[in-house]
């Protein structure tokens, strides 16, 4: 008995290693969750997103006013690149009953009276129909129709400036000119926005996740000292680091590209950033997989959390919005300062430098949960050791 | 007789719910959970105080002016006033601000000769929901900064007040913003977020309750419980897990109405009954899903993968109709599309009934799922070599 203990105590982390990476390829559901959900996902989500910008969104023009000043705003709406002018109705009643079939996503009306109060030295007033249930249709169609409108206004300014024999009409009419530039992101597409945050947390979920149904699906080994249960959860990490560093450089060679998401990270950088990130969920995975007992168990109790992570990121909704102690609970989560810092090193360009807060809070995770990790592997099996022991006394007594 | 029969049933399940603590977590303590996060998440709603960067070079009464319109708006705050552009993006590197302004040298003076000057905005792509609000408010400070000027040159050469601001401003627009109309944010995500969680709950619950049965082998006395009719039996067991979802869903309405107080434009007989038969063709997935796979894991891995992969596919944060035409195609199989559609036309714009009312045909197309799978559900809870599996 002695004698075989000591010969698993001296078992290597590379001999522990393969036994993990064993029980992962011998059974299909780890195999699907740990190897290939991160594609499906990833490629899915892609597709989804991938046309990123949004363009030609169908609007209705009702024009009452039917008259030259009316043709020339509805041609400049017709030319924008980011409305496609697909009806003309007849009354506003109509109009609305197309966006209610959803035919349309806005509405810009043109109020009888339009041309004779703009031109006649009044004011024109046109009314903008916006649908605030998709804030992107809302935000293109707002855009151009602003515009548009704008640039029709200043040219009717200067017509009548000039015949008020102004002269220097131009620093009347625009004192300021106000420039907008967008960085990292020029298009704004929505796909380069968010899916890197999906790529970093579905690397923390399907681990969670692969790591509890794994551990759950063979009998471990006895640890009876601590350097072994230090073998063996460094072993763990090693075997996920190596495939998850696999699969997110296939992810990040491949489908970025192909789908063009804007990519402009130092390669070491990024490296370093994902290194340390999935030291610290992977070991997250093993604390948290001691939870379950069955191995239905950690899909049933983990795969909801991915609302919440996506959400505690702070990406599709500020963290401004929301309370403060939520936020600094969440930095608990080595997702959350991985997409912070992911999307800054990764999407625009930053140093490890400039993030050196979310590095070293994830250092500090990922040394953390190591710890709990290797203390409860060990105990685990001291306490199990100990009942086992008890047992054989009774069987013996 | 059978309304007694399947009363029965469902007792022997609401015992399993209370012994199993996992059963018991999925089907009302983590969703209970949940609702309090997002009640946490959403209570406010708005976006306000974005920090931004301004570079001022012009140090001037103007730029300052300028400065403090900038900082009297809600969406934004003005966190630094670095010394250069180059320390100003630095910040936004670092995650500290979400824009930056930039007034250039001689700002002022500029304007007092009547020469055209310019305010650069830098906003950041790689955040699109916080970059969205700086834009629009730091924009419109401008703008109308920009024209009080011009006013205030014109009424120097004599215009009324009035006269000036129609000159300026010869086109004025007003929005209507349907759905939404102080656009707030939380309003938008909300609501969709809150029953995307409830789905993966539904989802899971109803797999594990008739999976547990096939990995266990206890489907024998399930069916006992009910006399041998597999109908019975699946009523009674699915109809304690119906009432929690929809006394969740309730909660939920709640959080959406009362809390955060969103107004339901609409009628909450069509509210109720998207909610309803929601849950009922989520229901029909479940059972579908679980008697093709007969496997508890396997089922609850594709699933959760499933009842998940909805939210991106309703539209909500990126349009349907933006998506490649495959997307686009995918989105029709999720029951959630269509109450997501339904939600929005009924809750938030208050679209006349008529319009709403067949959406429904698709929604209550999926409850059929689960007629179509009920031979082979009867072939798997009868034989034996389908249970056990892990």
């Amino acid at each position: 008995m002695i004698q075989k203990a000591q010969i698993r105590d001296e078992a290597s982390i590379i001999t522990l290693a393969l036994e993990e990476l064993k029980s992962i390829l011998s059974d299909s559901g780890a195999l699907l969750l740990i190897i290939f959900a991160i594609h499906i996902y990833i490629v899915i989500y892609s597709m989804a997103y991938g046309a990123d910008v949004v363009r030609d969104v169908k609007i209705c023009i009702v024009d009452d006013d039917h008259t030259s000043l009316s043709r020339t705003l509805i041609n400049r709406l017709r030319s924008g690149p980011n409305t496609n002018v697909c009806y003309e109705a007849e009354s506003l009643e109509m109009a609305k009953e197309l966006f209610y079939s959803h035919k349309v996503y806005g509405i810009v009306y043109i109020p009888q009276g339009f041309e004779r109060e703009t031109i006649g030295g009044k004011q024109g007033d046109i009314s903008l129909i916006l649908d605030g249930g998709h804030l992107l249709l809302y935000r293109q169609v707002l855009e151009q129709a602003a515009a548009d409108i704008l640039e029709l206004g200043v040219s009717i300014e200067i017509e009548r400036l000039i015949s008020h024999g102004n002269s220097d009409v131009e620093a009347v009419v625009e004192p300021i000119i106000y420039d907008s530039h967008t960085l990292y992101n020029p298009s704004l597409g929505y796909g380069s926005f968010v899916m890197p945050t999906i790529l970093i947390v579905i690397i923390q979920q399907t681990m969670l996740i692969g790591i509890a149904m794994v551990r759950l699906r063979r009998r471990q080994r006895e640890c009876h000292t601590l350097s072994m249960s230090i073998k063996i959860t460094i072993s763990k990490i090693l075997v996920y680091i190596a495939l998850y560093a696999v699969n997110s450089t296939i992810i990040l060679s491949t489908v970025w590209p192909i789908f063009g998401f804007p990519y402009n990270g130092a390669t070491l950088d990024v490296m370093i950033l994902l290194l340390i990130y999935m030291i610290a969920a992977a070991s997250l995975g093993i604390v948290i997989s001691y939870l379950f007992k069955r191995r239905e168990a950690p899909i049933m109790l983990l795969l909801w959390t991915s609302v919440p992570v996506l959400l505690l990121a702070g990406v599709s909704y500020p963290r401004e919005a929301f309370p403060e102690w939520l936020y600094l609970l969440g930095r608990l989560l080595p997702s959350s300062c991985a997409v912070d810092s992911f999307v800054a090193i990764g999407t625009m360009g930053a140093t490890l430098s400039d993030r050196l807060t979310d590095i070293l809070t994830l250092v500090v995770l990922a040394t953390g949960y190591l710890t709990i990790a290797v203390i409860i592997e060990y105990r685990t099996h001291k306490v199990k050791k100990i009942i086992n022991n008890s047992i054989t006394l009774k069987k013996i007594y | 007789m059978s309304i007694k029969a399947i009363l029965n049933v469902s007792k022997r399940e609401i015992k399993e719910i209370i012994n199993d603590k996992l059963y018991l977590c999925v089907v009302l303590i983590l969703p209970l959970t949940m609702l309090l996060f997002f009640t946490i998440m959403f209570h406010d709603g708005a976006i306000d105080n974005l920090p931004i960067a301004i570079c001022d070079s012009d140090h001037s009464t103007m730029s300052r002016r300028l400065k403090y319109a900038l900082s009297a708006t809600p969406g934004v705050e003005i966190a630094a006033e670095p010394a250069s552009i180059n320390d100003a993006e630095r910040m936004m590197l670092e995650g500290k601000v979400y824009g930056i302004v930039v007034i250039e040298d001689g700002f002022e003076s500029m304007i007092y000769q009547g020469i055209p000057t310019h305010v650069e905005c830098y906003i950041s792509g790689a955040n699109m929901s916080a970059s969205g609000v700086v834009e629009r408010d730091v924009q419109e400070v401008v703008q109308t900064f920009s024209a009080t000027i011009s006013a205030s040159k014109l009424i120097s050469k004599g215009y009324s007040e009035d006269e000036a601001l129609i000159e300026v401003m010869p086109i004025n627009f007003h929005t209507n913003i349907i759905g939404n109309p102080y656009l707030n944010y939380g309003y938008y995500l909300a609501p969709i977020f809150i029953f995307m969680g409830i789905v993966i709950f539904i989802v899971t619950s109803t797999i594990y309750a008739i999976g547990r049965e096939l990995k266990y082998g206890t489907t024998v006395s399930w069916l006992q419980s009910a006399n041998d009719s597999l109908l019975i039996a699946m009523t009674g067991k699915l109809l304690p897990i119906y009432i929690i979802m929809t006394l969740i869903a309730l909660i939920a309405c709640l959080i959406i109405f009362v809390i955060m107080g969103m107004i339901n434009a609409g009628n909450y007989i069509i509210l109720t009954l998207d909610i309803a038969i929601l849950i009922i063709a989520y229901q029909s997935v479940a059972i579908f899903i679980i008697s093709m796979t007969s496997n508890l894991r396997l089922g609850l891995s594709l699933g959760g993968g499933y009842a998940v992969m909805a939210f991106t596919f309703s539209g909500i944060t990126f349009p349907t109709m933006a998506m490649f035409s495959l997307p686009r195609i995918l989105s029709h199989i999720f029951p959630f599309t269509y109450f997501s559609d339904i939600f929005i036309d009924e809750v938030m714009y208050g679209a006349p009934t008529r319009f709403v009312i067949w959406r429904f045909m698709p929604l209550i197309a999926f409850t059929l799922l689960a007629p179509l799978s009920w031979h082979r559900l009867q072939h798997i809870t009868t034989i034996k070599m389908y249970w056990g599996r892990d």
